[in-house]
């Protein structure tokens, strides 16, 4: 589903961010990318949606060569990759309901679809009661969780999240667990760059761990820190 | 079914951005309301120079004993030439008439003169008051004309003095033009700065560049035709009501203050062709920024 071979990012006039990363995720896997900050997770993250482009190697998602990809098909390619934020990145202006339907209205999708499926998803994520309100108005957990829904509302095949839990209090950040790992139960490829500990140890997922921009260690069903 | 979302979607934006959507179509509005009111000046600039050009005439005096077939003769000459529009003739007796209406009030002016007094003459309009000299040349001295006279050096200078106005005021409206363009684009680059993140966002949802732009040009359309509705009526109700209203009260201002439904017309088509074209172009130039990368 995601193959890197060799992928390097250099900013400009910065050591490498990335360095020669080479991973590959399978159809379904849940993945923790760790790290401390500046290890290159979400750069990483980044380059997998094509926001930044790698200064060397290739990145294959969904069976695409990003590097191939002219830039009129990106929407194409994002419409399958999902992305949930730190900072949640909602609309400001649009209410609940339309944050979430603006994801479907974008792939072209009638207003029939959108008004029975737009419901539903927010039902799922907890938020049925919530549809009208403004993000602003709306606690870090709920606006995530808005986040998450417009993630997956079209059912992409690919679901990333940098720093989920970033913004989040531990209680909150245990249910945003279980909605990305509900949400990986139905064969959506999850990919999730953290550094919360609790998190990663307690979900005992595959692990790629970052340090300096090099991948350090790749252990399926892992835990944050070997020595910690 | 698109058209209906980029529609509702568009509504939607001028509401939540309330503010900018105020800012940008009094922005317009502003903009174009100076742009007209210098239109209107211009025109009234022109219709001062047309009607004092309407008054610089050429007439040429014969001689009491000027023979029939020699004012025949000018008459056809003068009549034959391009920069001659109307010539009338002004027989001796017709002259005194106009001259006893002049001093209707004090008959002691005309009472005591012969009815033939006054030479005859010819009236020369012209089609432009340029030609005066060349008009005037032509006529001297051919036989059984006595003198020409033009309507006169002061007239001229201030023709002179109206084509430079008139260059002022076409350089003028070329300056607000540009004015407009500027502060209309810049009120919407600022208005989609301040959206810059919603665009991003847009984006990393998967949505192509079009499907972001249009609304935004919508936006963009409709505030610069709302500015250039409220220009206009303020334009036309500024005629209408000074205008109109002193152009009847002051008779001599009467042709001067008095403009054509389609010179009205075109000056309110320049503000809407101007407001909308710029709103148009400004959101998509502005866009391409945060819509590149």
């Amino acid at each position: 589903m995601i193959k890197t071979v060799d992928v390097s990012k250099v900013y400009k006039g910065g050591t490498p961010a990335v360095n020669r990363v080479s991973m590959d995720i399978e159809k379904g896997e849940f993945v923790f990318v760790v790290g401390p900050s500046g290890s290159g997770k979400s750069t990483m993250i980044k380059m997998l949606n094509k926001e930044e482009e790698p200064t060397s190697g290739s990145i294959y998602v969904a069976g695409k060569n990003l590097a191939s990809l002219p830039r009129w098909r990106v929407p194409y390619l994002r419409r399958n990759v999902g992305c949930v934020f730190q900072d949640f990145k909602l609309l400001p202006n649009k209410t609940v309901y339309e944050n979430v339907g603006f994801a479907l209205e974008v792939i072209g999708r009638p207003r029939t679809v959108v008004r029975r499926q737009v419901p539903q998803i927010l039902e799922l994520v907890g938020l049925g009661e919530k549809l009208d309100r403004f993000p602003d108005e709306l606690s870090g957990g709920e606006q995530q969780r808005v986040s998450i829904a417009r993630a997956f509302v079209n059912r992409p095949l690919i679901l990333l999240a940098d720093e989920p839990t970033g913004n989040l209090d531990p209680a909150t950040s245990v249910g945003i667990m279980r909605l990305l790992d509900r949400i990986n139960r139905t064969g959506t490829t999850v990919v999730m760059a953290t550094h919360d500990h609790a998190i990663v140890d307690s979900m005992r997922r595959r692990v790629i761990e970052l340090e300096g921009g090099n991948v350090v260690r790749d252990q399926s069903r892992g835990i944050y820190g070997v020595g910690t | 079914m698109k058209i209906g979302y980029f529609l509702s979607e568009t509504i939607t934006n001028l509401k939540r951005n309330l503010l900018m959507t105020v800012a940008a179509i009094s922005t317009v509005a502003i903009s174009l309301l100076l742009l007209g009111g210098v239109q209107i000046l211009g025109m009234v600039v022109n219709n001062v120079t047309l009607s004092w050009e309407a008054k610089v005439e050429v007439s040429a005096y014969f001689r009491d004993d000027a023979q029939p077939n020699e004012i025949e003769n000018i008459t056809r000459d003068v009549q034959a030439m391009p920069e001659v529009e109307e010539v009338f003739f002004v027989s001796k007796e017709q002259a005194f008439e106009e001259y006893k209406k002049i001093y209707e009030d004090q008959p002691q002016f005309y009472e005591n003169l012969p009815e033939d007094s006054l030479p005859a003459s010819l009236r020369i309009k012209l089609t432009d008051a340029a030609y005066a000299d060349q008009v005037k040349g032509a006529i001297d001295g051919a036989p059984g004309v006595d003198d020409v006279r033009d309507g006169g050096l002061v007239l001229r200078r201030l023709l002179q003095v109206n084509s430079l106005l008139r260059t002022i005021t076409f350089a003028m409206s070329i300056i607000l033009l540009v004015a407009a363009a500027a502060l209309i684009a810049n009120t919407i680059r600022l208005a989609i700065y301040a959206r810059r993140d919603e665009i991003g966002i847009m984006k990393l949802v998967g949505a192509t560049n079009w499907f972001i732009r249009i609304p935004f040009l919508f936006e963009g359309v409709f505030a610069a035709f709302v500015g250039a509705i409220i220009a206009s009526l303020i334009v036309v109700g500024a005629q209408w009501a000074v205008f109109k209203n002193l152009g009847e009260q002051i008779t001599f201002l009467g042709p001067v203050f008095s403009f054509s439904t389609g010179e009205i017309a075109s000056v309110l088509g320049i503000l809407f062709a101007v407001g909308c074209g710029i709103g148009l172009i400004g959101s998509g130039l502005a866009l391409r920024r945060f819509l590149e990368a």
